[in-house]
């Protein structure tokens, strides 16, 4: 991602998606995964920053094609192009890695290398409670539409409801949250030592290697960037 | 083991006690259950017994409760839960949230604790065979029953080796199926661990059968403390509106009728019902 948001080549960002975000999911059997989660993130994008930039770039001149009023112009559509290349790599590589490790995974290896414990276990619970969350939520919504509740009316009458749903779900949450904080008390979670971990993460010389040369490249063609200007 | 002193707890803003003057001993290993109705303290006991009272919940705590001769008000939490283990109603707010698996589930304490993998790894699966987790041990957490995750939240909590369990009504969220598979991993740590367990609990009949002494709040007050014969077949139960057994309700009826042996105390579970019937229907025979 370094490289393709620091790079003057406009096709790099593209080319980093196709060439190598690509083939690591093949790799890793996620291609349908990736793409389609990455076409329904980018989508909204593209559209909007086409068609902004397209017809709208300030200074351009090299009108492609007029319609009334509008012109789209040439270097609104290379902007355009631009822009999108970096989102599609940043989005790319994201789900990625969202895709290919488990949360509970990457915060094991960061609490490994020196990550504070209590920020790594907020982090993964935030994701991995996140959809029984959202099952309450609507158990809530299902409990106070069998109780009248219009839940599917006009706009108004939505916002009254709204009320009606906040409230429950707030206070639920709140017990909950409390009776976890004791229960994490319960099996030690605060205990004033160096936790150990079940799991084990293999770690391969190989991976290792490719994090460091990760690094290095990216260090490396950051400064050619910045020499080269 | 635990000793109560005189002890009272008004929680904060309160203008009434949770807990009033209450003293009582427990000895190690035995199964104490608490009854009580709603309001009488029951989960207030529990939660000072584990330290939650006064280390999480500030508030007034007057008098003296020692689990194993340590001062629970001096003691810090995270040494208490090495003596004390403690099980909520709700078997789902007890996961951790935080691990992929039941099996690592049971290990988060441990990891909390700092015991090393190897260790962690063979308590672990000793308690994995224990309760019985053996078909799930590989499965998502959030992905099993009811009954199941109490055993998980119950398995967490004894794999970190206390020697007291405080459940605070662990099957009050389960189906009757759940409930089962709850107290007979329960029965199983009572049979096989010298493990104390005090649990607040409304099914008379397990208590009943399975508990050495049963202990009655009311109001913050011990109200009623002896076996469970004597306690649960007390007339003052319904009086503070505890649920009665049926079996003790019925032969209660009956013996206002006569219709149930003087010599007998009444019944507390459905064999010493049909014991005591058999005998009433042979004494009517040998009059007849």
């Amino acid at each position: 991602m370094l490289i393709g948001f620091s790079a003057r080549w406009p096709h790099l960002p593209v080319a980093l998606f196709v060439f190598l975000i690509l083939p690591l999911a093949v790799w890793g059997q996620l291609l349908r995964e990736l793409g389609r989660t990455t076409l329904a993130v980018i989508f909204p994008f593209a559209l909007s920053i086409t068609l902004v930039q397209g017809f709208f770039y300030p200074g351009a001149t090299h009108v492609i094609f007029s319609l009334g009023p509008f012109a789209l112009k040439e270097e609104g559509l290379l902007f355009a192009y631009g822009t999108l290349g970096k989102i599609l790599l940043l989005a790319g590589a994201g789900l990625l890695l969202l895709f290919s490790t488990h949360p509970a995974d990457l915060i094991l290896a960061l609490v490994q290398h020196g990550f504070p414990n209590a920020l790594a276990y907020i982090v993964v619970t935030a994701i991995q409670l996140l959809p029984h969350m959202q099952a309450k939520a609507m158990a809530i919504v299902n409990a106070q539409r069998a109780r009248g509740l219009e839940t599917e009316t006009n706009l108004w009458r939505r916002s009254r409801a709204l009320l009606a749903l906040v409230g429950p779900l707030v206070f639920s949450a709140l017990v909950d949250v409390h009776e976890r904080a004791l229960a994490l008390e319960a099996r030690a979670f605060s205990a004033p030592c160096s936790k150990t971990s079940l799991k084990e993460l293999h770690d391969t010389r190989e991976e290792a290697l490719a994090r460091w040369a990760i690094i290095v490249l990216s260090i490396a063609f950051i400064a050619w960037q910045i020499g080269g200007l | 083991m635990i000793q109560l002193d005189h002890v009272t707890y008004t929680y904060p803003q309160a203008k009434h006690p949770a807990l009033s003057d209450i003293s009582l001993e427990i000895t190690e290993s035995s199964l104490v259950a608490i009854v009580g109705p709603s309001g009488a303290g029951k989960s207030s006991l529990c939660a000072l017994l584990a330290g939650f009272i006064p280390h999480h919940f500030h508030g007034i705590l007057q008098g003296r409760a020692l689990v194993h001769g340590q001062d629970i008000a001096n003691t810090p939490l995270a040494e208490l839960v090495t003596h004390v283990g403690y099980v909520f109603q709700n078997p789902f707010t007890q996961l951790s949230g935080a691990k992929l698996t039941t099996r690592e589930e049971i290990a988060f304490g441990l990891e909390n604790l700092g015991v090393p993998r190897l260790e962690m790894a063979e308590r672990v699966d000793r308690v994995i065979e224990l309760f019985s987790l053996r078909d799930i041990a590989n499965r998502s957490p959030y992905e099993i029953s009811g009954g199941e995750m109490q055993r998980v939240a119950l398995a967490s909590i004894f794999v970190m080796k206390p020697r007291v369990l405080v459940l605070d009504e662990p099957t009050a969220q389960l189906d009757p199926l759940g409930a089962r598979q709850v107290f007979e991993a329960i029965r199983t740590l009572t049979n096989t661990q010298s493990v104390t367990v005090i649990i607040v609990e409304d099914k008379t009949e397990w208590i009943a059968t399975f508990a050495d002494r049963v202990i009655t709040l009311h109001e913050g007050r011990v109200v009623l403390d002896g076996s469970p014969d004597a306690v649960l077949t007390s007339p003052l139960l319904a009086e503070i509106g505890i649920r009665v057994s049926h079996y003790t309700q019925a032969a209660r009826a009956a013996s206002r009728h006569r219709l149930w042996p003087s010599e007998l105390a009444l019944p507390t579970t459905l064999d010493k019902a049909i014991d005591g019937f058999k005998r009433a229907r042979k004494k009517y025979e040998n009059l007849g």
